[in-house]
């Protein structure tokens, strides 16, 4: 079933591409926010390093799989956050959003990822951005898993949240 | 959803509306007959036992955190604020193991036997003792679907583990977070863990 739904590895090249540029969206924004949000505890500051030190290496390693694969990382996208950094409040909230993104976007693009390999990469990153997700949740009080299934999204509904996000 | 929007959706843009799909797909009744390509495909059975083998063990996992979550809702050990995060944990749990299920009779498979467990001495240990074990659990449990990426040849099946896995993965992240422990042990990249680990681990 999987052959009849992924384009083989110039299929996979376009979806680690499009998941790059995600983590370099998400590693950009904690590496502001470290910077220039004002207000963050210990233990929040501690949490935010965490995960900017993780999606910097998700960064390495979508880099080195799409080299493996044969293709071209994608560059980092220009992204414009607004005023995601005005508060701890607006930052959290803004990283909540950006995580489930991340998390809708694997669990949509698994399915057509051709090479096992590449399959379980992506396995392992998105349990962490889940784990992102969680913890920002529960440091918000909202519900941590927002469905007991977690939904898939579409690159296009991906690329328009982004888009809407900042 | 009928079944052709369903086939369409899957090879063509999308999965907008995936929950949507995972449930059409779940235990649907309409599955079995009216025209549907998925009734008229043939299925193999090598890759139906294959897949069955996997749906126990999830299952068999889901029962234990369920059982867990369930005994310790029951114990009053925990409240507030985190007796409704644990109540919403169980909650994911039990629905997880209801899908599960009928996916292993679709499979052909009996429902099977609700594991025994053994948590009593996770539950005298009061709060601290009892969240981190539910910690342990869920990073269990992630590892253990993580493990079985790849492996799940029925597609829809494969859909519905891996949007188990990411809730796992949340829950494990929040209680990461309430008991001051890594939020990912195993660092930015989680490791899968075998079956075999798995089932040894949550023996009672």
């Amino acid at each position: 079933m999987r052959e009849a739904l992924a384009q083989g590895a110039r299929g996979d090249i376009d979806i680690a591409n499009f998941a790059l540029a995600l983590e370099y969206t998400e590693a950009a924004f904690y590496e502001r926010a470290l910077r220039d949000v004002r207000g963050l505890d210990a233990r929040e500051q501690e949490l935010v390093t965490t995960l900017r030190d993780h999606e910097v290496e998700h960064v390495e390693a979508l880099r080195a799989t799409v080299k493996r694969l044969g293709g071209r990382p994608a560059r980092p996208p220009q992204v414009n956050f607004g005023t995601a950094f005005d508060s701890p409040d607006s930052f959290f909230e803004s990283a909540q959003v950006l995580e489930d993104l991340g998390v809708g976007a694997y669990n949509g693009a698994a399915p057509f990822v051709a090479s096992p390999k590449v399959q379980a990469a992506a396995a392992s990153i998105v349990q962490v951005e889940a784990r992102h997700a969680g913890a920002i949740r529960q440091l918000r009080g909202k519900k941590v898993a927002p469905d007991a299934f977690d939904s898939v999204l579409e690159r296009g509904e991906v690329e328009s949240k982004l888009g809407s996000l900042f | 959803m009928d079944g052709e929007a369903s086939r369409r959706n899957l090879i063509g843009a999308g999965l907008a509306g995936a929950a949507g799909l995972l449930f059409a797909s779940c235990g649907d009744d309409e599955d079995e007959g009216a025209g549907n390509p998925q009734a008229e495909t043939t299925r193999n059975p090598d890759a139906d036992q294959a897949d069955s083998r996997i749906v126990n063990y999830a299952l068999r996992i889901e029962y234990v955190e369920s059982d867990f979550y369930d005994r310790v809702v029951g114990s009053g050990e925990i409240k507030g604020r985190e007796l409704e995060l644990l109540k919403a944990f169980a909650e994911d749990e039990r629905q997880h193991a209801e899908t599960l299920a009928s996916a292993a009779r679709r499979l052909g498979v009996e429902d099977p036997e609700k594991p025994k467990t053994r948590f009593d001495d996770a539950l005298s240990g009061g709060r601290r003792q009892i969240l981190e074990t539910a910690r342990k659990l869920e990073n269990l449990g992630a590892a253990a679907y993580l493990g079985q990426a790849g492996n799940i040849n029925d597609v829809d099946l494969a859909r519905i583990a891996f949007s188990i896995h990411t809730v796992e993965g949340r829950h494990a992240g929040a209680l990461a977070l309430l008991t001051d422990q890594p939020l990912s042990p195993d660092g930015a990249v989680a490791k899968p863990r075998p079956m075999e680990d798995v089932l040894r681990e949550v023996k009672p």
